[in-house]
Order: C-alpha cells, then structure tokens, then sequence
C-alpha cells in the first residue's frame, strides 16, 4: 500500500514547514556555507545555479513521494532552517538536512526536529527513523540520545542509529514542555 | 548547591573546547558552542538537579552563569 503524498504546508507549534523550491536555493547555500554550522555535513557546492538543479531534481523525487524537504519558517514566512525526510522505505524513514540557522528562535531547532519526525510517524505511518550523526557533533549526539535509539552502526567518524516510533512517543514531551504551548 | 558545584555542572553541557573556558562569570550565549541543543541540555540539567523548569524567556534574562544560578535558586 502506498504511503500518503504530501503537497501542503504544515503548521504546528507555531513554526510552518513547507516544501522546498527552487526560490531558496540562496537560503540553502547561506546555511551551509556558514562556517559554524558547516563543520559537521557534507560540502556543498557554492553555486546558486548549482542548488537550484539539486532542487529541482529533487522535486520529482518528491513528486513521487520520495523524500520530502522542508524549509521551517516563523508564522510571517521568515526562513529559519531545513529538514528532510529521505529512504521512504518499508518500515522506516531517514532523518537529514537538519540545520538552521544561528539567528532562529531557541527550540525552533529541536520543534523542527520533533515536527519532521511527526511527519514521518504519524502522516507517512512508519515506525522507524533512522540517521547518522558525525562523532565531533557532541551536542547534536547528546540531543538524540534523550529519544533512546538503537545505535546500529558506527565508524571512525559517524554513529548511525534508528529510532523507533514508540520511543520517539515516550521522549518527546520532555523537549515541548520547555519549547511549546501545545498548538 | 555551591556556585562552583553549578558551574562544573553547567560546563559539563558544553562541546570540550568551551569546558576549560567556563567560570562564573561567563556570558555563557558569547561561546562559540552555545546553541539550542546547548541550551536545552542545560535546561535539562536544572530540571534533573534542581527539579526546576527554566524556559527560553528565563534564559534570556541571564547573562552570566551565575545570573543563571541565582535565578535557580529563586525558584527553588
């Protein structure tokens, strides 16, 4: 059975996430060229040009509902990050993209995670998540780790977990009581 | 609690290149590794210390790590 296609914005604990376009491709490129938040994910090309291939390309992968990616904005459309779901595959999605940027509300960061990981569980009806998390990045490690995931994998640089959607339920309210008013 | 127990506790939060770093009298949002993730592991902290919820308008109001101590201990 298919998995639900989604074409809409979403809106939840006063945050929108909505689907990429070409348009932000500068956004993207500023967010991954800053030094400080560019330590710990792959390199990207420097081309506005190039970003906006990447993007559309990706749009027919979405299209099919392949993989979704968001930009998360303020209620007034202000940029503050990114997220995406990738691997839609059987029982489990793929985590990634999760970056934002220094000047964005605090916890936007963390509801955008809970958000995306809402969307994979509860929209697209899957019961696992699955990512990986470069070892340097301690405080983003530390993060995960509230949700107890299974470490699956790991390597010189990357540890690889999966998450299931009864733990995600257990952890997540401990981050909305300090970053949410429940809407 | 002792503000040298809250600091040690505090520093702990941080990535290591901050820890050394970190007295009380820190502007703590000045270091580079201060972020949300950063800021929720020190809320987390409180709550499992002190059994206190510090919020993000509460971290604002704290410069220093001994501003956030006190404001801590006044709503213990």
């Amino acid at each position: 059975m298919g998995k639900k296609i989604i074409q809409s914005n979403i809106e939840k604990y006063g945050l929108i996430f909505r689907l990429i376009e070409p348009g932000d491709a500068a956004f993207i490129l500023k967010l991954r060229s800053d030094p400080s938040l560019a330590r710990f994910i792959s390199k990207t090309s420097n081309s506005l040009n190039d970003q906006i291939n990447w993007i559309n390309n990706y749009k027919t992968r979405e299209a099919e509902g392949k993989e979704y990616y968001f930009v998360t904005t303020t209620l007034d459309g202000q940029s503050l990050g990114t997220s995406r779901l990738s691997e839609l595959e059987g029982d489990c999605f793929e985590l990634g993209s999760w970056l934002f940027s220094r000047e964005a509300p605090q916890g936007a960061s963390i509801l955008a995670d809970i958000v995306t990981k809402e969307i994979g569980f509860d929209m697209l009806d899957f019961n696992f998540c699955k990512f990986n998390v470069r070892k340097e990045n301690k405080s983003v490690l530390k993060y995960h780790l509230n949700f107890s995931p299974i470490i699956v994998d790991e390597n010189d640089l990357d540890v690889y977990f999966n998450l299931s959607k009864e733990n995600f339920y257990k952890n997540k309210n401990k981050f909305l009581k300090f970053y949410s008013n429940g809407n | 609690m002792e503000i040298n127990q809250f600091v040690g506790l505090f520093a702990s939060q941080f990535e290591d290149s901050d820890i050394e770093n970190i007295t009380e009298n820190t502007e703590f949002k000045q270091l580079e590794t201060w972020d949300s993730l950063t800021a929720f592991s020190v809320q987390s902290m409180i709550e499992d210390e002190f059994g206190i919820t510090i919020t993000p308008v509460d971290l604002k109001t704290a410069t220093t790590v001994t501003d956030l101590f006190n404001l801590v201990k006044s709503k213990g």
